[in-house]
């Protein structure tokens, strides 16, 4: 690590040196490169040789020659000094957490941490800054994922020379980053791909031999493109930040001396990536903002069978849209006929008013006996319309399920790309501190939303910090307690209902928790008593808290104060939570659980009877204040009365003694404007919109709940429902018996889905007896097209189908099994655990083993119908 | 702050959790949890427990069926709490502190007021009378999930299983 940056030095001082040699540059530019040496020194956070290199720069400045002697001589010492095993010394840090900077160029005195110096020749890109952003970004997953494969070939091959195929490998990769490079127009990282080719070609023919060094070193570079690339927020970052490692390369496998300086690479900045900077001065704030990294790229790469799914999901709208529209035909040529009767009466109505004469009984009763008919005729019809409207309209719903869903899976992401991520990350760390770590990662495969993914990247980050830092013991330790010499940490993901769960796990000293409890005794957060009497899970969990300690200080819980709060915050804000378990002398574990979707919304809070509800912001028109006691309606901004739903009454609490003027919130919903009053208005705030589960999902006057940042569940009201109630009209009754038709009808339909035809029928027939309707699917994709198209109580699938096989359709079909409540049965010719748990993860209900008898096939249906 | 695990039940094994819940081995014997809230004794059996926990801070539901007394956020999921007593319409309101099962039927999740957990052991049929007792021989309502959340959902009565069927 050091060497890396002494590299830079030694370069720095170089360029400084041929500056001042050459006379050529003004003083201003004479003087930045003295800048830019001191910066670097302090990079090293070698105080000796910040000195030094203050030393020369005032004889410089003073006398010019003595000081032009005394940094040929500096240069010369950093020359002799760079051997390649030279263990980094950058480790005070057991007790302060690294972090990775932006490239900062600091000048003496000065300590703005942004000034960033702009060197005197650069390549005029031929993009202009917006694109050339873009285009970085689409690089960045392509680099990613090559330097992945890059890496982990050379990890395999630390003990002896990689073979042929893999050398080739490794050169075939690094020569796509270097099309890929030059095509987004990133010149000087193409170029670094150039020189990590030839430095592999080199390894093949020879030239360099292979040792554990020059693999280290390989991967190093790798990881150092990789973070660069990553976190650049620009590609002009990018550039900077690969600057060194191109000398590195041409000096791979040699002895350390002169690498040429005549390469392009050289830059006048300094921004070697894998520096460690303890950011005392830095403020929290600023230090966590996600913007830094750079890698919140705003690009989704999506596999596009999602957006296939979309555009089916479109297709369908198209299909609902025409049904309503017909529906909406039909009912306005009912309602014609009703208007022509009305015309009729009306005319009938009117001739007797023109005749004077008055009307007899029979008349009367015989104009009303014709009315009476005509809308006999007209309702049923009008009313059966309607209940097929109410069908239309569900299928509609599906379908926006359906568009939801996929919109939804578009966002997903594997978590692969997550853990991706962190190993390098993890080696960088663990170089700095001197630790042997190895990172294990399972679950890999396990998916949720993209924008979850990427705001946990900090929090895992940390959490591997704490485990390194705190965790894992150096390896003479370990082995003095007989663990591995190289420490373990595990990330592992995996799906639990609706949440994901994530767990980053060590093999280290893990938390004893009376070291806490004295802890928190001597910081007087708790008392001696508090101390005593509190669980082994309560303190550990007051890790998490911020610590009271301040960062300036050096203890080893310190450091931990601010970081683990800044995880719990974001898990918090993301709807999750976090735990953490220990073993002293095993180990820890933090366990995050987090939401699969986060629908998010902006809501107005508010307090009633002590408790906090919600309501979206959308449907938010003003807020005021009206006097008690309260009456029926409220006053807008114009004056107008508006009806007053009374929360206190509605929810059943009461209102506040003291009360004198009560706040009300303005809504609007479709249309229809009302006023509801509650104790407090708190304010907006975005949540979390999470459902309130099937117990309570018909109460319509919930859309949902969230969860505070306490940790408190609260209700979120529908506007739908107050709009009900404010202005309360005749409900419309739709046909029942349509509906309930429909139900049973729904209730006898099984999809059957088998690629064989021999086996479709066979099951028909089973199912035909036992009273039941039958669809049949030979494929999933015709499965999939039939469930749009119908409800069915349940669908009865074969795993093995080519094309797409049962679990694809499954998967698929995942929230649409959920939200419907469709029964699935599985039916496979491999009855094996892994298929059985694998069909249930995925929301089948029973497996059956091929050859399938009548009997248990009915037996599973009417089972999996039974439960709710 | 979050709610916190005492126990974790111990889970089935895999074949017998697809699909629908098969009784514990040996048909006479119910691996259950037991209860009391007041002077009732309640049992679930165990495959339908998830965990022991500690409810954590209680939000009530206005206008949810009586047998719901709150909501309570379990590591980011919003649960429903049952109560038994409120499906025979007298509603309560659950409070922070305590216990409940979470009971997961069809993989959907709701915690269960729990009282005073007594203890974890298995419930067999007095012989006799075919009732179901504990180990200190009180009589003991077998609780049935499925039936609870059904009846819960749709606010009405439960038929408790106090006597064992013919079948068992």
């Amino acid at each position: 690590m050091k060497n890396s940056l002494l590299d830079i030095v030694r370069n720095q001082a170089r360029h400084a040196l041929d500056a001042l040699r050459s006379d050529s540059g003004s003083v201003a530019e004479r003087e930045r490169q003295l800048d830019d040496l001191f910066g670097a020194a302090q990079l090293v956070g070698d105080p000796a040789l910040e000195d030094e290199v203050r030393a020369i720069s005032q004889a410089i400045v003073a006398h010019h020659d003595d000081g032009v002697a005394a940094l040929a001589r500096f240069v010369e010492s950093l020359q002799a000094q760079l051997v390649p095993d030279e263990a980094s010394a950058i480790s005070e840090f057991a007790d302060d957490v690294p972090t990775i900077s932006k490239p900062r160029a600091p000048t003496i005195g000065d300590s703005s941490p942004t000034r960033v110096h702009r060197s005197g020749r650069r390549n005029k890109s031929s993009f202009d800054t917006g694109e050339h952003l873009t285009l970085l970004n689409i690089f960045r997953d392509e680099a990613r994922e090559g330097l992945e494969r890059i890496t982990s070939i050379l990890i395999a091959n630390t003990g002896a020379k990689p073979d042929d195929d893999q050398l080739n490998e490794l050169m075939r990769l690094t020569h796509g980053l270097k099309g890929a490079a030059g095509t987004v127009d990133l010149p000087r990282i193409a170029s670094l791909a150039h020189e990590y080719e030839s430095a592999i070609e080199r390894i093949r023919t020879g030239h360099c031999r292979w040792s554990s060094t020059v693999c280290d070193d390989l991967v190093e570079i790798a990881d150092g493109m990789h973070l660069s690339i990553a976190n650049a927020s620009g590609p002009e970052q990018a550039a900077l930040g690969v600057a060194g490692l191109g000398e590195r390369l041409e000096r791979l496998g040699t002895s350390p001396i002169e690498a040429s300086i005549a390469s392009e690479m050289q830059t006048d900045e300094v921004a070697a990536l894998q520096i460690t900077e303890t950011h005392k001065d830095q403020s929290y704030a600023e230090r966590r903002r996600p913007d830094r990294r750079g890698a919140d790229s705003p690009m989704l790469r999506v596999d596009p069978g999602r957006i296939d799914r979309l555009m089916n999901c479109v297709g369908e709208l198209v299909f609902d849209r025409s049904r309503i529209e017909k529906r909406a035909g039909k009912i306005s040529s009912e309602v014609s006929l009703i208007r022509e009767a009305m015309n009729a009466l009306a005319a009938q109505r009117g001739a007797w008013v023109e005749s004077g004469a008055p009307v007899r009984r029979d008349q009367l009763g015989s104009a009303l006996a014709e009315l009476e008919e005509r809308l006999a005729t007209i309702m049923p019809a009008l009313e059966s319309e309607l209940g097929r409207l109410s069908e239309d309209t569900s299928l509609l719903k599906r379908t926006e399920f359906a568009l939801q869903d996929g919109l939804t899976a578009v966002r997903m992401q594997s978590v692969r790309s997550l853990f991706g991520r962190l190993t390098p990350q993890l080696r960088a760390i663990a170089r700095q501190a001197n630790r042997q770590v190895r990172l294990v990662t399972a679950g890999g495969e396990t998916e949720f939303d993209k924008t979850v993914a990427d705001q946990l990247v900090d929090p895992l980050i940390q959490l591997l910090r704490n485990a390194v830092a705190h965790g894992i013991e150096s390896p003479e330790t370990r082995e003095a307690l007989g663990k591995r010499a190289e420490g373990r940490i595990m990330v592992t993901a995996r799906h639990e209902g609706n949440v994901v769960v994530i767990e980053v796990s060590d093999d280290g000293a893990g938390i004893r928790t009376d070291e806490l409890r004295r802890r928190f005794v001597q910081d007087g957060r708790w008392t001696a008593e508090q101390a005593s009497q509190a669980s082994d899970e309560r303190t550990l969990q007051m890790i998490f808290d911020a610590g009271t300690s301040s960062r300036s200080t050096t203890d080893q819980l310190a450091g931990r104060g601010v970081g683990l709060s800044m995880v719990r915050e974001t898990v918090t804000r993301l709807g999750g939570e976090v735990l953490v378990s220990s073993q002293p002398g095993q180990g820890t574990r933090f366990t995050m659980h987090l939401p699969l979707t986060t629908a998010v919304a902006n809501a107005m809070l508010f307090k009633i009877g002590g408790h906090v509800f919600a309501i979206s912001n959308v449907h938010v028109l003003d807020q005021s204040e009206i006097a008690l006691p309260l009456r029926e309606t409220a006053p807008d901004a114009h004056g107008h009365d508006l009806p007053l739903v009374p929360l206190h009454d509605l929810l059943g609490f009461p209102i506040p003694e003291n009360l004198r003027r009560c706040p009300v919130v303005l809504l609007e919903f479709m249309g229809k404007r009302l006023a509801i009053s509650c104790d407090r208005i708190i304010g907006t705030r975005e949540i979390v919109i999470k459902n309130l589960g099937p117990m309570l999902a018909g109460i319509s006057l919930y859309a949902g709940g969230t969860i505070s940042p306490s940790g408190k569940v609260q209700l979120i009201l529908d506007p739908a429902a107050l709009v009900n109630i404010a202005y309360p009209g005749p409900p419309v009754k739709l046909a029942n018996v349509a509906t309930e038709e429909l139900k049973a009808s729904v209730a006898r339909r099984i999809l059957v889905v088998d690629d064989s035809k021999a086996i479709r029928e066979a099951m028909r027939h089973m199912l035909l007896k036992a009273g039941y309707e039958v669809v049949t699917a030979s494929d999933g994709a015709t499965a999939w097209q039939s469930l749009q198209e119908q409800s069915y109580a349940a669908m009865v699938t074969d795993l093995e189908m080519p094309g797409e096989d049962g679990f694809t359709l499954l998967s698929r079909a995942g929230n649409y099994i959920r939200q419907t409540g469709m029964r699935v049965l599985v039916i496979s010719s491999k009855d094996t655990t892994e298929n059985r748990k694998r069909a249930e993860s995925l929301g089948a209900s029973d497996f059956l083993a091929k050859p399938v008898r009548q009997q248990l096939l009915i037996d599973a249906l009417r089972a999996a119908q039974r439960t709710p | 702050m979050a709610c916190r695990s005492i126990r974790q039940a111990p889970a089935l094994a895999a074949s017998e959790q697809t699909g629908t819940f098969h009784s514990a081995v040996g048909k006479k014997m119910k691996n259950v949890i037991v209860f009391s809230i007041g002077r009732a004794v309640y049992a679930v059996e165990l495959g339908w427990i998830r965990e022991v926990f500690t409810l954590a801070h209680v939000t009530p539901v206005p206008h949810a069926p009586s047998a719901i007394a709150g909501v309570v956020n379990f590591r980011g999921s919003i649960l429903s709490i049952l109560d038994i007593r409120g499906l025979g319409g007298n509603r309560a309101q659950a409070s922070q502190g305590e216990s409940a099962l979470l009971l997961e039927v069809d993989r959907c999740q709701a915690a269960l007021r729990a009282g005073t957990i007594d203890e974890v052991s298995s419930l067999v049929a007095d012989p006799h009378t075919g009732v179901f007792v504990d180990s200190r021989h009180r009589q003991v309502t077998l609780l049935d999930p499925p039936e609870l959340f059904d009846a819960a959902m749709n606010n009405r009565a439960l038929n408790t299983r106090v006597v064992a069927s013919h079948e068992e």
